[in-house]
């Protein structure tokens, strides 16, 4: 796995998250407590004087793990967030994808008619999947959640894109061109608190975290950080194997992100 | 103590509602739980009522089995998860 320069991907997620503070009118960030969104939390706490000056959001379908409801509490403490949990249904839909797909968007889309958001920082990484490498760091959605990847503003030469005719929202991405490795190594050097799900026991240990149902830990016997990093820079295994959905085309997945699926 | 859990997850078999999950977390720990893992091996999740299908088992620190409980609550006909009262335990991150 590629290892990039830390302080030159913080740099730039920083500039990110500020030029969309200052951009947009209301702006929030997606956090699922696991180690992206946390890691963007701790850039936002960097970038804006220690405080995350924008609201958290949980979308809650109620079977996250226990581990992952006690992190979010204590962290949301620990760092005084902002945090609106917008609990989500399971209902019934044609791809298999039942609760991270549509029924995740149909509760986000709620939230953010109800509060008025005009742009949501998602912590996606262009290496998790093959889709999510067509994204921008700012991504349109029309009014409907919709992403048209075919017609989005060019990103040359680092020129961000804020100023979108956009009926719906702006999707931030402060971390689009970080790697799995590159999050662990920020979470060591500046000690960012994690989900401890993320920790062997047994010889297994979560890589990728979703829900109760739809995730499943993988070997491991990577105890702390460091084990983390050593085991990346040598694994063949992709990191989101221990999700289901990512086991079905990528055209589902693609057809998920262009509905809406974060 | 044992006996209580046993008792309150035999409660929670017959009637889920937030009264008795809130029994459950109050006395799991002193029950001895310390770890669980979930179970769904019935067909796909695809709506709120299939976690029905769903249960936890809660093991001693020995790893032994000592309850099982569901993970949904439920509000009149409503169902919802709720795996949040489970707080606590660490999950036994087995995947056989």
């Amino acid at each position: 796995m590629i290892q990039q320069d830390i302080k030159e991907l913080e740099e730039r997620s920083i500039f990110i998250m500020r030029e969309a503070k200052s951009k947009f009118n209301k702006v929030a960030a997606l956090w699922s407590m696991g180690k992206d969104s946390t890691t963007m939390l701790a850039l936002a706490r960097k970038a804006f004087l220690g405080k995350v000056p924008f609201p958290v959001i949980h979308i809650d379908n109620s079977i996250d793990f226990p581990e992952t409801y006690a992190f979010r509490e204590e962290l949301a403490k620990k760092w005084k967030l902002d945090l609106i949990v917008a609990k989500s249904e399971i209902k019934p839909e044609l791809s298999g994808f039942a609760c991270c797909g549509e029924n995740k968007t149909v509760a986000l889309k709620k939230l953010m008619e109800q509060y008025g958001f005009d742009a949501l920082i998602v912590s996606i990484r262009r290496d998790e999947h093959g889709i999510r490498a067509k994204e921008r760091y700012m991504s349109p959605r029309d009014k409907e959640f919709k992403w048209n990847f075919k017609d989005q503003p060019a990103e040359i030469w680092d020129d961000y894109s804020s100023k979108m005719d956009v009926k719906g929202h702006v999707r931030i991405h402060p971390l689009l061109d970080w790697n799995e490795i590159d999050i662990w190594q920020y979470i060591k050097k500046n000690k960012v608190p994690m989900n401890p799900l993320y920790f062997s026991r047994n010889g297994y240990r979560f890589r990728s975290l979703g829900c109760t149902h739809c995730t499943v830990a993988l070997k491991s016997g990577a105890k702390n950080v460091n084990d983390i990093i050593k085991e990346l820079a040598t694994t063949e295994t992709e990191e989101r194997s221990g999700r289901s959905q990512d086991k079905e085309k990528e055209y589902t997945m693609e057809k998920l992100r262009s509905l809406g699926y974060m | 103590m044992g006996n209580e859990l046993s008792r309150i997850a035999d409660l929670l078999w017959k009637d889920q509602s937030e009264k008795n999950w809130d029994a459950l977390a109050a006395n799991m720990k002193k029950g001895g739980a310390k770890y669980y893992r979930v179970f769904f091996e019935q067909g796909k999740l695809e709506k709120q009522d299939d976690l029905r299908k769903s249960y936890a088992e809660l093991y001693d620190s020995k790893e032994k089995p000592i309850a099982k409980v569901p993970i949904f609550k439920t509000e009149g006909k409503k169902v919802e998860g709720a795996t949040i009262y489970l707080k606590g335990l660490l999950n036994v991150n087995r995947v056989d």
